[in-house]
C-alpha cells in the first residue's frame, strides 16, 4: 500500500493509473460519508426526507467497495467497476444521478490504460453529460449545474497537463457553482440552503483530490456554508447517523442522573447504568470527543467503544444487498413465472410492510429517510412470481431508482407506477388483480391513485418560509400531497387546517396510519375531525412509519 | 301428468315464485347449529336463520343432504315419472351434487340426470324454473337437460360481502383467500363463475363496492334475466335495485333473498346481482 501511495504521489502530476484512481475513490467515499450528515441538513422541505447525503454516500460506497484491488487494473477496468457498483447501489434520485455521472465518467475512459489531464477533463465532461441525460427535465441550480461547471473548469485547466491542478480547478468551480445554486433555484433561496446534491458532488470531487494528494480524509471536516441546523436533524436521524459511543467509567461519587442529563444534551439514546463507582454510559452523538471529555472530567476511562453508525449502516445495507437470495441472478430472465401481475412496493414501517404484504406485494424496505438501492428493488423484482411486475416507489425520491431497476430487469415486463406516497401505493396495491396482466391492471391502479389524497403530519425539522407558510422548528407541519400546507401547535389543529384545502372533491373513506410517534389518545381526535369534516368512514391502521406520526389517506 | 320430474336442493333461490308453487322437489341441505340439526327450509326458515346468526354465540356449519334422502326422493319420483332431472349448486362449493350423483347410480342411472349448475342461489333457481316449465310442456328429459346445460355458461353472479369472516370460516374462499385476506378493512367484490368463488376487486367502502358490482354487471352486455340478491339486508337491496335498474335500463329488478346455507357462508349483508346473459 505504501509503495503505491508514494508512487502515486510521484506520478500524480502526469497521469492517473488504475490503482491511483481506486485509492482516490475510496478516499472520496470516506470523505463523503463524513459529510453525509451535513449534506442531509440541506433539505429544502423542513421534514425528514430526501436524505441526499446518505443516498449519495451509500451510492458511492457501493461503487468504491467492489473496486478491483489488482495493482495491474487499468483505469478503464477501475472506472467500469465503479460505474457498475454505483448503479447497483444507487439510492434516491441524487444517487441515481451520481451513478449516471460515474457511468459517463467510465465510458469516456473505455480502453484507456492511463488517464492524463486532458482525458480526465473529458471524463468529467462526459460524466456531466451523462448526468444531464439521466434527468427527464434537467433543472439548473442542482447537482447538474455543479457537474457541468466542474467539467468546464477541468477542460480549461487541462492544458497545463497536470492532473492534480485539473482536478483542483474542477473542485474550485464546483465550489462556486454550489454557492450560486440558491440564485438559480428560488426554492433553495426560500429555504436558505444550497443544493444538497450539488454540495454532495463537490464533496466527492474534494475527496478525490484529497485521495490524489494523499491527504487525510479522516480529519475534521469544515462546516458547510449554509444556514443548516444540525441540532434539529440530529433528533430525527439518531439511529442512522453519528457515533454510537460507549464508555465504562470508574470513579468516586459518580452521579448517574446528572451524567444522564449532561449526555442528553450531547446526543440521543442515552443510557447510563451502574453505581457511584462504576458506570457504563451509552449515547448516540455527532461528537464522541465531547462525550469522552465529559467522562474524563468525572472519572477514569476503563473502556471506550466508538462505532460509526453510518458506516455500519452502509455496510449493513451493502451486505443485505449482496446476501439476499437471488442477488446475482437479478438480470437473468426468470424461467418460470405465472401469468398475471406482481407488485413490488417500497415501504417504511413494519405496519405498512405487513399491510402491503398481506395484499401480496413484495416489500422493499425504505422510505423518505432511507431510500432503497436499485439493487434492492431489482432483487425484489427478481423474486416476483408473476410475469409482469409493477413497481410502486411510494416516494418521489425513489422514482428514479425504481426506473433504473426497471431497465435492469430484462426479460420481465416491469413498469413503474410513480406513486408519491404510501397512501397512493396502498390504494394502487388494493386495485391490483394478480391474475390480470400489468396492462389490464394499470387503469384501475391509476384511477385508485388519482382518487387518493394524502395528508402527512410531521414535525418541522427547522425554521423555513415555504409558499408563504412560515414554519417554525418543532412545529407540527401538514403536507397535503407532498406540499407543506399548514403548520401549528397540535396535530388536530393542523389536520383541520389541511382539510380545508382539500377542495370540493367528495370522499368516502379516510384511513389513519399510525406512525412510531403516534399517540393513542390523539388518534381518535383526528378520526373525529375527519368524520365530522368530510362525512367519511374512518379506519385506523398501524403503519409504524418513522418521523411521520400520522399519514392519512382520503379516498 | 308430465313424465319428467325436476329435483333441486334448498340452496336454489327463486324470484317471483314460491318454491312450494314450483313443480320441483326440493331436497334440504342441513344447518348444524350447536346440537340442533336443522333441515334448511323445513326446520328453519331464512328469516329465522339470519336472526339466529345475529344473536347466537355459536356459528352454524352446513352439510349436504344424506344420500338416503336423495335415494328416497328419486325412488318415489320414478314410481310416477319416466325420468328425473336433478339440478344442484356448484359441485366445487358443495358435496350435494356428488351425493345426488351417487344416489342416482344406486337407483337408476339411466333415468336420473344430475346437473351441476356451477352456480348458486338464483342462478340455480333460474335453471330449475326453466326445467320445470319444460317438464310441464312435456318435453323429454334429454331436451330439458340440453336446455339447462345451454343456460349454464350464461349465468353470472357478482356480489359484495359485508365481511369476509363467514367465507373464511366456511373454507369456501378458495383462491380469493390470498387476494382478500389483508390487514385493512376491505369490501370484496366477488363473482361466482364456473362453480368457483373468484375475487374480482378489493374496494374500501360498501358504496364503492356496490358501484363496482353494478358497473361490472353493466359491462356484461345484454341480459335475459337480472335479479338483485341479498342476505338479510332488504333495505340496502331495495336501494340498490334503483341503481341497478338505472344501469341496466330496466324498469324494475326483482329481489331474492339468499337462503340459509349460502347465507351461512356469505354472511349477512351479502348483496349482489345475478344475471343470465342473453343468448
Amino acid at each position: 500500500m505504501d509503495s503505491i501511495r508514494s508512487a502515486s504521489k510521484a506520478a500524480a502530476s502526469a497521469s492517473l493509473s488504475g490503482p491511483v484512481l481506486r485509492e482516490m475513490f475510496i478516499a472520496s467515499s470516506t470523505w463523503l460519508d463524513r459529510h453525509a450528515e451535513a449534506i442531509n441538513a440541506l433539505n429544502v422541505f423542513p421534514v425528514p426526507d430526501g436524505d441526499t447525503g446518505l443516498n449519495l454516500s451509500l451510492t458511492l460506497r457501493s461503487a468504491s467497495d467492489g473496486l478491483p484491488a489488482d495493482e495491474a487494473a487499468s483505469p478503464a477496468e477501475v472506472t467500469a467497476s465503479l460505474a457498475r457498483g454505483a448503479l447497483m447501489g444507487a439510492r434516491g434520485n441524487s444517487g441515481v444521478i451520481l451513478a449516471q455521472y460515474l457511468r459517463g465518467f467510465a465510458r469516456a475512459c473505455e480502453n484507456q490504460s492511463s488517464v492524463d489531464a486532458s482525458l480526465l477533463a473529458r471524463m468529467l465532461v462526459a460524466a456531466s453529460e451523462a448526468a444531464y441525460s439521466a434527468v427527464v427535465t434537467p433543472v439548473e441550480g442542482t447537482i447538474l449545474t455543479v457537474a457541468r461547471a466542474a467539467g468546464q473548469a477541468a477542460v480549461d485547466a487541462s492544458s497545463t497537463g497536470d492532473v492534480e491542478s485539473t482536478l483542483s480547478s474542477a473542485l474550485q468551480a464546483a465550489h462556486g457553482a454550489v454557492a450560486r445554486t440558491p440564485e438559480l433555484l428560488p426554492i433553495l433561496r426560500q429555504a436558505g440552503v444550497v443544493d444538497a446534491g450539488g454540495e454532495g458532488l463537490r464533496v466527492v470531487l474534494e475527496g478525490l483530490l484529497r485521495g490524489l494528494r494523499g491527504e487525510s480524509v479522516e480529519g475534521p471536516i469544515e462546516a458547510i456554508h449554509a444556514r443548516a441546523d444540525l441540532s434539529s436533524l440530529h433528533q430525527d436521524a439518531d439511529d442512522f447517523f453519528g457515533y454510537c459511543t460507549e464508555v465504562l467509567l470508574q470513579g468516586e461519587n459518580l452521579n448517574s442522573s446528572s451524567l444522564r442529563e449532561r449526555l442528553s444534551q450531547l446526543g440521543t439514546c442515552v443510557l447510563v447504568v451502574g453505581d457511584d463507582q462504576l458506570v457504563k454510559l451509552h449515547v448516540h452523538t455527532l461528537n464522541p470527543g465531547v462525550v469522552l471529555e465529559l467522562a474524563t472530567e468525572m472519572g477514569e476511562l476503563v473502556r471506550v467503544k466508538v462505532d460509526n453508525m453510518q458506516l455500519q449502516h452502509a455496510e449493513f445495507a451493502q451486505r443485505q444487498a449482496t446476501e439476499s437470495p437471488g442477488a446475482d441472478k437479478s438480470f437473468e430472465t426468470k424461467v418460470s413465472t405465472l401469468p398475471g401481475c406482481s407488485v413490488v412496493a417500497v415501504a417504511s414501517g413494519d405496519g405498512f410492510a405487513a399491510i402491503f404484504e398481506s395484499y401480496g406485494a413484495l416489500v422493499v424496505p425504505g422510505g423518505p429517510t432511507m431510500n432503497p438501492s436499485v439493487r434492492q428493488i431489482a432483487d425484489a423484482i427478481a423474486r416476483a412470481d408473476r410475469a409482469d411486475v409493477i413497481v410502486l416507489p411510494n416516494n418521489r425520491n425513489v422514482v428514479m431508482a425504481a426506473r433504473q431497476a426497471e431497465e435492469l430487469a430484462s426479460g420481465r415486463n416491469v413498469s413503474v407506477l410513480p406513486t408519491d406516497n404510501l397512501a397512493q401505493g396502498l390504494a394502487a396495491t388494493l386495485a391490483v388483480n394478480p391474475e390480470v396482466d400489468a396492462d389490464g391492471n394499470r387503469p384501475q391502479m391509476e384511477a385508485a391513485v388519482a382518487r387518493c389524497r394524502c395528508i402527512e403530519l410531521t414535525l418541522a425539522a427547522r425554521d423555513a418560509i415555504l409558499d408563504g407558510l412560515e414554519i417554525t422548528e418543532g412545529a407540527v407541519l401538514a403536507l397535503l400531497d407532498e406540499r407543506p400546507v399548514a403548520t401549528g401547535g397540535s396535530h388536530p389543529e393542523v389536520l383541520a387546517a389541511a382539510l380545508g384545502l382539500l377542495g370540493t372533491q367528495r370522499f368516502e373513506l379516510a384511513t389513519i396510519y399510525l406512525g412510531e410517534l403516534a399517540s393513542d389518545s390523539e388518534a381518535p381526535k383526528l378520526a373525529n375531525i375527519l368524520a365530522d369534516r368530510l362525512g367519511v368512514e374512518v379506519e385506523t391502521a398501524v403503519g409504524g412509519q418513522p418521523h411521520y406520526p400520522y399519514i392519512i389517506s382520503i379516498e | 301428468m308430465s313424465s319428467v320430474a325436476i329435483v333441486t336442493d334448498s340452496t336454489s333461490d327463486f324470484t317471483e315464485i314460491h318454491p312450494a308453487d314450483l313443480a320441483a322437489t326440493v331436497v334440504p341441505l342441513t344447518v348444524n347449529w350447536g346440537r340442533d340439526i336443522l333441515r334448511d327450509g323445513i326446520d328453519i326458515t331464512t328469516e329465522e336463520f339470519y336472526l339466529r346468526l345475529r344473536t347466537d354465540r355459536d356459528m352454524p356449519y352446513t352439510s349436504g343432504p344424506p344420500v338416503g334422502i336423495f335415494e328416497e326422493v328419486y325412488r318415489n319420483l320414478l314410481d310416477t315419472h319416466d325420468a328425473v332431472v336433478s339440478i344442484h349448486l356448484a359441485s366445487k362449493l358443495s358435496g350435494t351434487y356428488q351425493v345426488a350423483l351417487s344416489a342416482a347410480r344406486t337407483i337408476d342411472a339411466g333415468r336420473i340426470h344430475v346437473v351441476d349448475s356451477t352456480s348458486v342461489s338464483v342462478g340455480t333457481g333460474w335453471l330449475v324454473q326453466h326445467a320445470a316449465e319444460l317438464a310441464r310442456a312435456e318435453r323429454s328429459a334429454g331436451e330439458i337437460v340440453d336446455a339447462v346445460r345451454e343456460m349454464i355458461p350464461r349465468l353470472r353472479l357478482t356480489l359484495t360481502l359485508e365481511t369476509l369472516e363467514y367465507l373464511q370460516r366456511g373454507g369456501r374462499i378458495g383462491r380469493a383467500q390470498a387476494f382478500l385476506g389483508g390487514l385493512l378493512n376491505v369490501k370484496p367484490v366477488l363473482e361466482v363463475r364456473d362453480g368457483e368463488v373468484r375475487p374480482v376487486e378489493r374496494v374500501r367502502t360498501r358504496a364503492g363496492a356496490l358501484r363496482r358490482v353494478a358497473e361490472i354487471t353493466r359491462r356484461l352486455g345484454p341480459k335475459a334475466l337480472v335479479c338483485v340478491v341479498h342476505g338479510a339486508c332488504e333495505e340496502d337491496a331495495e336501494a340498490f335495485c334503483g341503481q341497478v335498474a338505472a344501469s341496466e335500463g330496466r324498469e324494475r329488478i326483482p329481489i331474492a333473498e339468499i337462503g340459509a346455507v349460502i347465507g351461512a357462508h356469505a354472511g349477512p349483508g351479502v348483496l349482489g346481482i345475478a344475471s343470465l346473459l342473453a343468448d
